[in-house]
């Protein structure tokens, strides 16, 4: 990509700082404190707009950031609830999940009666990288607060409806376990096909002792939509945090992903996948700080990059020196299936002691012609052979999602329609 | 010497009848290697043929090429299978036709389950010769009974395609899939290596439940001792890549004895 | 680790660290144009290079140093350095080993270079450059005879200008990075080889730089044109003296490889790292990079890196011929407060080209040692492969491994795989050598010998056991 040129960088930042001054004041403190967000507004105007020759930013489709219409959050304090209400009635919700308690949030405005007895706002300090957190602060016009003490099961549904078009959401989620709290959380977004806008998520997750957060996150948003998120963990000891990730929609997609294994015995799993058709633009960039004795992380990353889409994962792992007996793996693969498509895989390891265990695979290739030939030699057909060993190819996350309807969302999205395959397997 | 003498036993037992495998003059070319040198083979529907041969003597890869498989150059002649040009035909209509090739190295597909590869591929089948598609109850009926005759157990159903399978356990599995899908013509390369003898034994009497007159057998394998359990009407000795001899099971008995040698220095 | 016994294995102190008493002539410290325009005056060059130089120099002075690596320096003091240092003598260069002062070949003696019968026997054809001049070349009758140029830079600009105004910068333009642009500024000298089309090299080629004068940056420059057909292997030997300040060493090597032609660049890098507490040592900003130009040609790095204090370098390959290949194997051990920051970039664009990266990275007591590779795969590049191995191996609480890869593919057909592997020298592997009666140091010099097999393998025979006899110094009191 060739560099914007300084004065339009410029222009991006002045956009958004001139969008904050204007709608300031009518921004709710109950979703972030009038000071937070002027601190963000600061912290942002300091750090200035990024740019592709950041290490960070490097596969980032900054473009299409620089092209939003609009920073202004789409339903400001000052929209009425029967109009959101009327903008998801538009939107056909996908069935609920058995067992979860859902939350809909429409253009980044909770649905229904609000949350009993919201946390504090938690927001945290973001890095360079992740300073698209930052927007979030500024413009976020309500949030999903959740403290968990003792077990939960919660569906977060964010979905951006047409009267976003031309302006932003900004779904903000923050996340406290109590030590030895379990919470399954599904965080699903959605959007409408045709409405060009940014959507924005800043998410904080604090994981007390000895906790355990299943983490599901699907992001389906339209292909016109200009998706980001900005996440950030801390893990206390012996604390587990379990993400799935599937990235399928909107026309350019960023995740800037920061977790802290901070004690002891910690652990991490991080499972994505992501599958680009089109002209769509993926990337992920996670930092896993292992900064305690004893912290795991397992993270394996799989794309398929289809017809002219591009598709990136930085996976970024940092074991400190006070942090003997961790280990780390990382597994990324990638697929590439059309011709101007590209993945660009960064596994990236430092390791500051010598008692660790460490390692990572990076692949990109083909579907293996082997495979191809043993089931066409079976009479299957050229599709499905395809369909099938690109499924095969995104099992390992795929199995991983133990919530069938979820899986087999995740499962139709990322590698198309395929034969009843769950059906038999069941039955089997 | 003469590249159609694996032609003169079966024809000599001919009707009418169009064969079901026709193999006229096949030279084949791996790279810049020839591997196949002018291979002449007619099979009819009833017989079982044996293909035996020392390594590197083209017995694979005219098991493969009869299958599709890329990366051999086919330089002339001609195949017909059922009177169809098997060459203008791709590897998955070859397959639903019904030729089965029974692979020597069985790929493993992870992520991809038994189940499901045995019912897409009966059902690419059955779609070809019109009938109706199993649904899974009438499906997983017939795979059962299949597999108990293969002494495979139900849990197989759920793993992955050959997913950390023995050597043993992988043959037992193409046999399997090879009773599901019931092909006019089976293939079966070096189906019998590294079996110990109760999985030989296993294997090949799956193999002679399909014995029918409606269909063929060809095995392809190197040693004498699976043509003990499945007894060959036909065998033919592949050498340098031309069929060096045929002629009835005696053959194999008299290939024990002597070696592959005695057919080099005949050939030679 | 902390077994007492392998704390007490430390310190032999770096072998090569002596300093040559020669009258040098050394140009005041600081760069601007007259500093260029001496430097080229003083090797007699034709106006092209001069112009290249200027346009080079020009070019530095917009550039801003880099700072992206994984490594951390006291700021160098461009102004503070000289960039021109030469022994003293009636003429500058040398006719013959006669004409030479019989210091410096005592030096080279010193160091182990077969610069004079030595190097009939070993039957490696040597340019020795001290501080910034060519000082010898060894075998030049024979090498003539089969038609190989292989003379000191400085006397390429003299006899084979066409050549040089047809190759130099081509690979490594002069804008390309900082310390490349720096070079092409300023490079006193280094060697040249063309081998012409059809000729297989007869003997190994060799050059041994040494840095001796104090206060002086090395800025040599080497060139490599394989014709087509041809094929030739090149060792390049490195050593300084040790000094208290930093030394600064930028130089660029450019190697082109045209239809159906072979390079193998080896190098054994021994620049004094600086002492235990990471005073003094070579600064060491390296360009490399080979261009495989034509169909079938090949590139080959090899290098075995244990000195240095900081060491930058990124021995790359530019894969434009179609079916070419190249690779790279390298052994990079850093020991006390050393750091290095090196690995490679295949830049794949011709069809079916091929490429292997094989990176082995030892560190010990603070050393930090990072691996950063590049594998880019264009759309060109249709059936294109890669594959990445490496692996690092740590001794100590206090020391770093770092693995910085990028896989960028951009075309449908390619193949690439990337392995990373961490392993230390555990106290169970020491106790059990120990228990079977192998000293400390010599486990660790088994284990560690073991782990880079697969590039030791790669250096010519003559020079493989001088690599494995450097680390094993190079790692003396690394266990601990």
């Amino acid at each position: 990509m060739s560099m914007p040129a300084a004065t339009e960088r410029i222009g991006t930042l002045e956009r958004i700082l001139r969008d904050y001054e204007a709608v300031a004041a009518q921004l709710p403190d109950s979703a972030v404190a009038a000071d937070t967000r002027r601190r963000a507004a600061r912290e942002l105007a300091r750090l200035g707009w990024p740019s592709a020759r950041d290490e960070q930013w490097r596969y980032a489709n900054l473009r299409a950031f620089e092209r939003v219409p609009a920073f202004r959050p789409a339903a400001p304090a000052g929209a009425t609830a029967a109009e959101q209400g009327a903008a998801g009635a538009a939107f056909e919700l996908p069935a609920p999940l058995p067992g979860f308690e859902r939350w809909v949030y429409v253009d980044g405005v909770r649905q229904g009666p609000p949350a009993a007895a919201a946390a504090a706002d938690a927001t945290p300090s973001w890095s360079a990288e992740q300073r698209f957190g930052l927007l979030c602060d500024m413009f976020a016009a309500d949030r999903a607060a959740l403290r968990i003490r003792g077990q939960a099961a919660i569906e977060l549904l964010f979905i951006t409806s047409s009267r976003a078009a031309g302006a932003a959401v900004y779904p903000r989620l923050q996340v406290e376990l109590e030590a030895g709290s379990r919470l399954a959380l599904v965080e699903r977004h959605l959007g409408v096909h045709d409405a060009p806008s940014l959507v924005c998520a800043g998410v904080a997750i604090e994981l007390g002792r000895g906790s355990q957060l299943q983490h599901y996150r699907l992001q389906q948003c339209g292909t016109q939509a200009v998706f980001t998120d900005t996440l950030s963990a801390r893990l206390s000891e012996e604390s587990s945090y379990q993400v799935r990730q599937i990235g399928i929609g909107a026309g350019t997609a960023r995740t800037s992903a920061r977790v802290a294994l901070a004690g002891r015995g910690a652990s991490l799993g991080w499972q994505a996948i992501a599958v680009g058709r089109g002209e769509q633009v993926h990337d992920t960039t996670l930092e896993v700080e292992h900064m305690a004795p004893g912290t795991r992380t397992e993270e394996v990353f799989r794309g398929i990059a289809d017809e002219r889409s591009r598709l990136a994962f930085s996976g970024h792992i940092h074991i400190d020196a006070a942090a003997p007996g961790s280990e780390a793996r990382q597994s990324l693969r990638g697929l590439i299936e059309g011709a101007g498509a590209e993945i660009d895989l960064r596994p990236r390891l430092e390791i500051n002691t010598d008692e660790v265990r460490a390692q990572h695979g990076a692949t990109t290739g083909q579907l293996d012609d082997n495979l191809l030939f043993y089931l066409l030699a079976r009479g299957l057909d050229r599709k499905t052979a395809r369909a099938l060993l690109k499924w095969a190819f995104l099992g390992d996350v795929l199995r991983a999602i133990d919530l069938p309807a979820l899986r087999s969302a995740a499962e139709h999205g990322a590698a198309g329609q395929l034969p009843d395959v769950m059906a038999v397997g069941a039955l089997a | 010497m003469s590249g159609t003498a694996g032609t003169s036993a079966p024809a000599a037992a001919s009707d009418a009848a169009v064969p079901l495998l026709e193999v006229r003059d096949l030279h084949v070319r791996v790279g810049e290697q020839a591997v196949l040198r002018g291979v002449s083979l007619r099979i009819r529907v009833g017989e079982v043929h044996a293909i035996m041969g020392p390594n590197g003597s083209g017995k694979s890869t005219l098991a493969h090429v009869l299958a599709g498989r890329p990366g051999y150059e086919i330089v002339s002649g001609s195949a017909t299978f059922e009177g169809r040009d098997l060459f203008a035909l791709a590897p998955e209509e070859r397959a639903r036709a019904g030729l089965f090739l029974g692979f020597q190295y069985p790929v493993e597909i992870p992520g991809v389950n038994n189940a499901y590869l045995l019912t897409a591929a009966a059902n690419a089948a059955r779609r070809e010769r019109g009938q109706p598609e199993l649904d899974a109850f009438e499906f997983l009926a017939l795979v059962r009974s299949k597999m108990s005759l293969m002494q495979i157990d139900e849990s197989f159903l759920g793993r992955g395609v050959n997913e950390g399978f023995s050597g043993g356990e992988k043959k037992r599995n193409e046999i399997l899939q090879m009773l599901v899908l019931e092909p006019k013509l089976a293939l079966l390369d070096e189906t019998d290596s590294g079996l110990d003898i109760d999985a030989l034994k296993v294997v090949a009497s799956g193999v002679n439940s399909l014995r029918a007159a409606a269909r063929a057998i060809v095995l392809v394998t190197h040693y004498q001792r699976l043509l003990e359990h499945i007894v060959p009407d036909f065998v033919h000795v592949l050498a340098r890549g031309r069929i060096a001899r045929s002629g009835d099971r005696t053959l194999a008995l008299e290939l024990e004895r002597r070696g592959y040698d005695w057919i080099g220095e005949q050939a030679a | 680790m902390s077994t007492p016994d392998i704390d007490a294995l430390v310190n032999r102190s770096y072998r090569h660290g002596f300093v040559t008493d020669i009258d040098a002539d050394t140009v005041p410290p600081g760069l601007d144009e007259s500093v260029v325009r001496l430097i080229s005056r003083k090797k007699g060059e034709p106006q092209f290079l001069l112009d290249w130089r200027l346009r080079a120099l020009r070019h530095w002075q917009s550039m801003r140093e880099p700072h992206w690596a994984h490594l951390r320096y006291q700021p160098i003091d461009y102004d503070g350095i000289s960039y021109y240092s030469a022994p003293k003598q009636a003429s500058d260069g040398p006719k013959s080993l006669a004409d030479v002062d019989p210091k410096l070949l005592a030096t080279y003696e010193k160091l182990g270079v077969p610069l004079h019968e030595r190097a009939r026997l070993a039957g490696v054809a040597v340019d020795a450059v001290f501080d910034s001049v060519s000082v010898a070349t060894t075998f030049k009758e024979r090498l003539a005879a089969a038609g190989v140029v292989f003379c000191p830079f400085s006397e390429a600009a003299q006899k084979h200008p066409a050549l040089l105004e047809q190759y130099l910068g081509t690979v490594v333009p002069y804008t390309d990075n900082f310390y490349a642009t720096l070079n092409s500024a300023v490079f006193s000298d280094g060697s040249f080889v063309y081998v012409p089309r059809g000729v297989r090299c007869p003997m190994e080629l060799s050059t041994y730089f040494r840095i001796n004068a104090a206060k002086t940056g090395q800025f040599e420059r080497t060139l490599i044109i394989a014709d087509e057909g041809a094929s030739v292997s090149y060792l390049e030997g490195c050593t300084a003296p040790m000094r208290d300040e930093n030394q600064l060493h930028a130089a660029v090597v450019e190697l082109i490889a045209l239809d159906d032609a072979q390079i193998k660049y080896s190098t054994v890098q021994n620049w004094y790292p600086g002492d235990e507490q990471g005073r003094g040592g070579i600064y060491n900003f390296v360009t490399k990079r080979g261009e495989c130009r034509g169909r079938n040609a090949r590139i080959s790095w090899t290098q075995v890196e244990t000195g240095s204090a900081i060491t930058w370098k990124y021995p790359s390959c530019i894969l434009r011929g179609e079916n070419s290949v190249g690779e790279f194997y390298s052994v990079a051990t850093t020991n006390h407060y050393q750091q290095a920051d090196t690995g490679s970039k295949m830049i794949h664009i011709g069809a079916n080209t091929r490429s292997t990266i094989i990176s082995k990275g030892i560190s010990a007591g603070h050393g930090q040692n990072a691996y950063r590779g590049l594998v880019k795969i264009l759309p060109t590049a249709v059936g294109a492969r890669n594959f990445t191995q490496c692996d690092s191996l740590l001794m100590g609480k206090h020391c770093g491994a770092h693995t910085f890869p990028y896989l960028e593919v951009r075309n449908p057909t390619a193949t690439i795989e990337h392995e990373a592997s961490t392993s230390r020298i555990s106290e169970e592997q020491l106790f059990y050598c120990l228990q079977r009666g192998i000293g400390a140091e010599d486990a660790v010099n088994m284990i560690v010998s073991g782990f880079c097999r697969t590039v030791f393998k790669e250096l010519p025979m003559e020079f493989a056991v001088e690599a494995q006899n450097l680390l094993a110094v190079s790692l003396e009191g690394a266990v601990g």
